[in-house]
């Protein structure tokens, strides 16, 4: 027997409440450690998505150039577009070594008979975007041969979902305004995991597209490459001036989406604020609520010989295994529950970079935990020294 | 010259308790309530003495000022003929080294058995756990066969002699037992007195037991009665 003993069989007596306190406790480090991991995952999801990136300027219809370029990003529809012209204007610009047209639509496809039909962004795109994306490799089959061949390119992911084979004759529709249109072409080739939002997107060429759509509302963006990287600035600046066609660098893009994420952060830190004040208010009441039962206890422990620092001892070691076992399971909590976090997040935010938003850290779980059981101590103290105030003939008398 | 007790029990058993002119007054309000009044006494070691009184009598107040849980209001108390210190950090040491205490309630945990129960204070004073010792204490309270029963397995009975060992557990010198017999029926209450003059008899401990039960309080050495705070 010693104190330890004691202090679980105390627990074992009050199973009821230390079950609902480690619960209680779980779930608020769940959410601690989740939106803590949810904000370091979009922090890096962003940047990995920047890195790599071959396109330094892009072009987009007047409005707002992040939002429009986001969209890009991650799929979804550009309101407005641009003109052939302006794509010639900006192709004659002598710092311009790539102008790629770029254009999107939310689109259904399918194997052709087959029910199974997967609401994705049909990109259609020219061959330089390659350039423009040198992340890009083919897993399977080749990239498009000529700009009007009606063949189909899929990423990653999205063929994975169709169980695609090349050569697969594939089916997609696209409603613009009050017209469906339907078209059907092979699978030629399989892009390569990018860890993009491309993984999930359908490819054709512009051309195919061009004969499809026509050309009006056709240019969502223009992808732009410089022929040097110093003169980023410089050439964006000057492509602004051409009639309604505004520019954004992927570097301010890349600012922009930061500075957004940091407000998001600081938030985040809010909420997280506010979600560890809550379990400590808990956690504090939970313990006076337990004091009024446990002043017999302490008081007959006194008689019995115990001294405050052992009592003291008895009352941390019983917090610290409550808080313990609670913070351990709110870390598996939101480790089991990031993937129905990711999937609201993403209902929630559009634009949200793909890969894993929510990114684990075993030393952030370690300090988690140590945090918990210390901040648990901590809120412990001032209800427990009022508790060991008790006499043990206060006790006796009351008896 | 210092005449404070010592926190450690001498070996000697000249008189082991003295009381001096001992009051206790509680204020209620406004009112000052004299639990105690006046008391002088002294009590021999190895004696076996009962406090008897009615409900309200001091009896118990008394008790718990010569167990180092309540300072006199006035008077002096005397431990192996020194003086019980006021420092609660004193009383605590003495408390602990020379007094084991049974009250009317059990004050048993639960989740403990018997013999976990009984080793209690062992976990407090930070001693080794002596199973010969705790044999030999379990054998003279008859609970050989329930060293593994949960408290709430036993009888009334059993219960307050789970309650007696643990208190004899840390071996005290002087034996303080509260109205012992307050939660028991009269056959119980006759094995418990039965059992203080047995534990009396085999080890020479010091006694002292607060009882309004007169026929009960027959069983003891000495009787000193209490009346409305005073010596009778």
């Amino acid at each position: 027997m010693n104190i330890a003993k004691l202090a679980f069989k105390n627990l074992w007596i009050r199973s009821a409440r230390t079950l609902l306190t480690i619960v209680g406790i779980s779930v608020i480090i769940a959410i601690f450690f989740s939106l803590f991991s949810f904000g370091r995952g979009y922090e890096k999801a962003l940047q990995s998505e920047f890195s790599g990136f071959g396109i330094h300027i892009l072009a987009v219809p007047k409005g707002c150039p992040f939002e429009a370029t986001s969209l890009l990003l991650h799929g979804g529809y550009v309101e407005g577009s641009l003109s052939f012209w302006q794509l010639e204007e900006i192709r004659e610009h002598p710092d311009v070594e790539i102008a790629s047209p770029m254009y999107n639509r939310h689109t259904k496809i399918h194997p052709p008979g087959k029910e199974k039909e997967i609401d994705t962004i049909l990109y259609a795109i020219e061959s330089e975007i390659f350039q423009l994306k040198p992340y890009w490799n083919m897993l399977e089959g080749r990239s498009f041969l000529h700009d009007h061949d009606h063949e189909i390119i899929l990423g990653y992911q999205l063929a994975q979902q169709l169980e695609a084979t090349i050569g697969q004759e594939f089916e997609f529709v696209v409603h613009i305004g009050e017209d469906t249109m339907m078209a059907t072409g092979p699978l030629v080739g399989i892009l390569d995991q990018t860890g993009t939002s491309d993984d999930n997107f359908v490819f054709i060429p512009m051309g195919w597209a061009y004969e499809m759509m026509g050309e009006d509302d056709l240019i969502k963006a223009i992808a732009i490459q410089t022929a040097e990287s110093a003169s980023i600035g410089m050439v964006s600046t000057e492509l602004a001036n051409v009639q309604d066609v505004q520019t954004v660098t992927y570097r301010q893009a890349q600012y922009t989406l930061q500075q957004l994420l940091i407000t998001t952060r600081q938030l985040l830190n809010l909420a997280l604020v506010f979600t560890l004040l809550l379990g400590l208010i808990g956690l504090i009441n939970t313990m006076l609520m337990s004091i009024e039962e446990r002043k017999k206890e302490i008081g007959m422990l006194k008689a019995l010989g115990a001294k405050n620092p052992q009592l003291m001892q008895l009352i941390m070691i019983e917090t610290g295994f409550i808080v313990l076992i609670g913070a351990i399971a709110g870390i598996v909590l939101a480790f089991g529950l990031s993937a129905t976090l990711e999937t609201g997040i993403r209902t929630l935010i559009e634009s949200a970079p793909p890969g894993r938003l929510s990114l684990f850290s075993f030393p952030m779980a370690f300090v988690t935990v140590a945090g918990s059981v210390i901040i648990g101590a901590i809120s412990v103290l001032l209800p427990a020294s009022g508790l060991l105030k008790i006499s043990p003939l206060e006790v006796i008398r009351n008896e | 010259m210092n005449n404070a007790i010592e926190t450690k029990p001498s070996s000697g058993l000249s008189p082991m308790i003295r009381l001096d002119q001992v009051s206790k007054i509680y204020k209620r309000g406004t009112e000052e309530v004299h639990a105690v009044e006046n008391v002088s006494l002294s009590i021999e070691p190895g004696s076996f003495v009962c406090l008897l009184g009615s409900s309200g009598s001091g009896k118990s107040t008394l008790l718990h000022m010569i167990g180092c849980l309540d300072q006199p209001s006035d008077g002096k108390i005397f431990l192996d003929d020194k003086e019980i210190p006021l420092q609660e950090r004193k009383r605590i040491q003495i408390r602990r080294n020379f007094f084991g205490f049974i009250f009317q309630q059990f004050f048993l945990i639960p989740t403990l058995n018997v013999e976990e129960n009984i080793l209690l204070p062992l976990v407090f004073m930070k001693k080794q756990k002596d199973d010969q010792a705790l044999d030999k204490i379990i054998r003279l309270v008859h609970l050989e066969h329930r060293k593994k029963h949960r408290p709430s397995q036993l009888s009334g009975g059993e219960m307050q002699r789970v309650a007696i060992a643990r208190a004899l557990m840390n071996d005290p010198r002087i034996l303080i037992a509260d109205e012992p017999t307050g939660n028991l029926d009269s056959k119980n209450s006759i094995e418990m007195f039965e059992l203080f003059r047995d534990l009396n008899e085999k080890t020479q401990m010091t006694i002292i037991c607060a009882t309004h039960n007169q026929e009960l309080a027959k069983m003891s050495g000495r009787i000193l009665t209490i009346k409305d705070g005073k010596l009778q």
